[in-house]
């Protein structure tokens, strides 16, 4: 079922109220019913992928690649709140199919008789069709999500390193990544606002700086010690930017979208893995894992809000975290 | 064994926190605010009347600024012209010769720090607040004292409301909008719910007729800034924008809005 709007609006699902400078609904006219098995909405996209290598030594490579992806599955996601809401809305009427163009080229190389190996690696991907909610969209148990979003275009850029050691008792690797990825939309035509006034901002999901280390010490035959470090820089957000009071509330007042940034995001797991008979070849083998997560307890922040404290009528600004230390053991066993 | 379980169990606890943080949050520059709501009190002749005019201010600060020195003015489809006079310097502009009447449509404008803030409203009847029903045992926690304000709802229009809950123990009144979409004709009710009454406490309920796009802008509101919980489902907070535009200047928009409304009221003791 699908619903309909006026003609006179050019079957618009929303309208941009210039004098009061916000976008609202419009209203339906009436709704479609189709039959099952009647096709809607037809999409053609061809999808074509090109990747090239070149050896130049033994132990060097470079690699090229170009891809255009097509999809017709959209995600909406707001995070700012506590329980992540993901809706997820299908290309058709109201909604055009996402256009993905990737460019990535990659030099490779062995060091020391395959000890160990080094990847660098840049991407640039643009986006088309990418839809983003309006502020204020009330996104719970809403059938007709076109009322809310508009359509803009996305890109994503960065650089990728990985080092990695390959053999010996000690092993493992570090990566890093720098990227920055954004989002645009403006308006459908030039007096509208579009979202954040059409000026490019951060999608929901950036991480400038993305750092993770991963260390293996094999003690024994029966004792390894597994480590894992993750730095990540905090998850784009919107702070206020300032207070009014209005019917006797205080109300926060916001600007740009995801325009503040979350504090980082970093923790250390150490686990210790045992197997008990390590040259056991008949019937299952089996092994413990005892590990602690996040050991030096670090308080992540899942999300920052901002509001008035009823009882002393000051601003606060509250962090929510949602996992402190946590150890674990496992049993691990294999048929 | 035993003891080991409730290790475990108490590991869970140390799972997930809300703190209170510090967070260096920017400032931008001061906007005015229209606080501009007429409201007539049934069965009162609704001539005196207010509005507050404020200015924003960075957000951790303690107060907000009055916006001194404008000239308040509103005007009915009569050419009626009502000047609101300002008290002093606290930014409240007032009118004891005010006139409302149902449904009439009124324009509000003002002249401040030399550009022009216009807004238009209709002033919406309400229903009468018919009775409180109370329960000692609400609220999520089963002892949290629960109050319905009940009202009838007319049926053959589409109305709006908007409750006010005034008590001594939260410093901020309680606030919530309504629509009729789901219980058009029959009787419902205003929910309030307060860990901390006690017998005896006296608490203002207040029944507003408001407009479908009032409506539109304090959900938005309040959903933002967590009066009410909010609800695990928001999108991303934003300046929410109400029905006053600055015609002078337009991209100095003001905040806050311009509200006409018929209020029924009840100051119910908490048995």
């Amino acid at each position: 079922m699908i619903v309909k709007y006026a003609e006179a609006q050019n079957d618009e699902a929303e309208v941009f109220n210039n004098e009061l400078q916000i976008y609202q609904k419009a209203d339906p006219i009436g709704t479609e019913s189709f039959k099952r098995s009647h096709v809607i909405k037809t999409f053609h996209n061809l999808e074509p992928r090109f990747s090239l290598s070149y050896q130049l030594n033994d132990n060097t490579s470079i690699k090229g690649s170009y891809n255009r992806l097509s999809q017709y599955l959209h995600l909406l996601s707001n995070t700012s709140s506590p329980t992540p809401l993901d809706v997820w809305a299908p290309s058709g009427k109201y909604v055009k199919p996402q256009l993905l163009d990737q460019f990535a080229i990659g030099y490779f190389k062995n060091l020391n008789n395959d000890n160990y190996s080094l990847e660098v690696e840049s991407f640039y991907k643009t986006i088309k069709n990418r839809i983003d909610y309006i502020d204020g969209a009330d996104l719970i148990a809403n059938d007709a999500i076109e009322q809310v979003i508009l359509n803009g275009r996305a890109r994503a850029y960065g650089l990728e390193f990985l080092f990695r050691k390959n053999q010996g008792r000690l092993n493992g690797w570090v990566a890093y990544t720098l990227s920055k990825s954004q989002q645009q939309t403006k308006g459908r035509t030039p007096s509208e606002l579009g979202i954040n006034n059409g000026n490019w901002y951060f999608t929901p999901y950036d991480k400038t700086h993305d750092i993770s280390v991963t260390a293996n010490y094999k003690l024994n035959n029966k004792w390894e010690l597994n480590s894992n470090f993750l730095y990540q820089t905090g998850q784009p957000t919107t702070y206020p930017v300032g207070q009014y009071e209005y019917n006797g509330i205080t109300i926060a007042n916001f600007s740009d979208r995801n325009s503040s940034r979350l504090p980082s995001y970093n923790r250390l797991d150490v686990s210790l893995s045992y197997t008990p008979k390590p040259n056991k070849k008949n019937g299952y083998q089996s092994y413990w894992v005892f590990g602690v997560y996040n050991i030096y307890n670090r308080k992540n922040a899942s999300s920052i809000t901002f509001r008035e404290n009823r009882n002393t009528g000051v601003n606060e600004a509250i962090k929510l975290s949602i996992f402190g230390i946590v150890p674990s053991v496992s049993y691990n066993f294999k048929f | 064994m035993k003891k080991l379980i409730y290790i475990v169990i108490l590991i869970f606890f140390t799972v997930s926190c809300e703190d209170v943080i510090d967070v260096n949050v920017p400032t931008e520059s001061p906007r005015l605010v229209i606080d501009a709501s007429i409201n007539w009190f049934k069965g009162s002749l609704g001539n005196e009347q207010q509005i507050k005019l404020t200015l924003t201010a960075p957000y951790f600060e303690n107060s907000v600024p009055p916006a001194n020195g404008a000239q308040v003015e509103i005007t009915d489809t009569n050419n009626n012209i009502f000047i609101f006079i300002e008290d002093g310097v606290t930014g409240i502009y007032k009118n004891s010769r005010f006139f409302p009447v149902l449904n009439e449509t009124y324009n509000l404008t003002i002249i401040y720090d030399g550009e022009t803030y216009i807004a238009s409203e209709t002033l919406k009847s309400v229903a009468s607040i018919e009775y409180v029903d109370q329960n000692n045992e609400g609220g999520f926690s089963g002892d949290e004292t629960e109050l319905k304000a009940y009202y009838i709802d007319p049926a053959d229009e589409e109305n709006y409301y908007f409750f006010e809950f005034i008590s001594d123990i939260p410093v901020v009144p309680s606030l919530e909008v309504y629509k009729d979409e789901f219980t058009n004709g029959n009787q419902i009710f205003g929910f309030y719910t307060e860990e901390e009454l006690a017998s005896g406490d006296l608490v203002t309920i207040r029944n507003y007729g408001i407009s479908k796009e009032f409506y539109n802008y304090m959900f938005i509101l309040l959903q933002q800034n967590s009066q009410e919980g909010g609800g695990p489902f928001e999108t991303q907070p934003a300046t929410v924008r109400g029905n006053c535009i600055n015609q002078t200047n337009p991209e100095n928009y003001p905040l806050g809005y311009f509200r006409a409304s018929e209020v029924d009221e009840l100051i119910y003791t908490v048995l």
